[in-house]
């Protein structure tokens, strides 16, 4: 599951963060970083049109996979699939 | 501001629920427009859940809208944390049939279920919900 592109992600976040100081949203393809937009409709449309409608990543970089605050909550036991 | 007011006599029993209309992301159906191709939509049979954090959809719903996952999210499941597919859809309210909400929703197993999905705070917050339970009723105002 986009394993590739969230790797690239961590490695690049805090250089995104330094040159973006005000957030966006990030369009990575395996290794390839298409840029970075204001809005996240915006970089899904550029990356739809780059690569088509195939899996790519499109990440808020100011958003912290590991922190808690970002971790989903149900107050009942969902199975995922 | 729209309202629309539903009423279930069974309401402790069903919940509160609400058919939604859900599409591809709005680049998604633009791109599938300029092709000349078919725009897959699906209506499907919501709970609206206020213990949900975000919306979600039957696998079986991902897979007809042919939905592809631009995203991820962590998830606390009772197994621990978990990283899921997160997939960008449109999402258009009874209420609102002109506007399609872009969110991000996970996909679950909701098989079993007599609904097909869950609508979550993520699209609440864009709402007000009023559950009255004393006459089975419940409103919302978009």
């Amino acid at each position: 599951m986009l394993n590739k592109e969230f790797d690239k992600f961590k490695e690049i976040q805090g250089t995104l963060l330094k040159d973006n100081p005000t957030g966006g949203f990030v369009v990575i393809k395996g290794d390839e970083v298409l840029g970075v937009w204001n809005d996240r409709g915006d970089a899904l449309k550029a990356g739809v049109e780059t690569y088509g409608n195939v899996p790519f990543l499109v990440r808020n970089i100011q958003e912290d996979l590991d922190d808690p605050a970002n971790i989903i909550n149900f107050s009942r036991h969902i199975q995922f699939a | 501001m729209p309202i629309q007011q539903f009423i279930s006599p069974n309401l402790i029993f069903h919940g509160p629920t609400i058919e939604l209309l859900i599409l591809p992301p709005k680049s998604v159906v633009e791109a599938l427009h300029k092709q000349g191709k078919k725009i897959p939509q699906k209506k499907v049979l919501a709970l609206i859940d206020t213990g949900a954090t975000c919306t979600c959809i039957d696998s079986s719903v991902a897979k007809e809208l042919e939905l592809v996952s631009f995203d991820a999210k962590k998830v606390q499941t009772a197994g621990g944390e978990d990283l899921q597919a997160a997939y960008d859809v449109s999402v258009v309210l009874p209420l609102a049939k002109h506007m399609g909400i872009q969110v991000q929703v996970l996909e679950a197993k909701l098989t079993n279920q007599p609904y097909s999905a869950l609508l979550g705070r993520d699209i609440l917050r864009e709402c007000t919900l009023i559950y009255n339970g004393w006459n089975n009723s419940y409103q919302l105002h978009l």
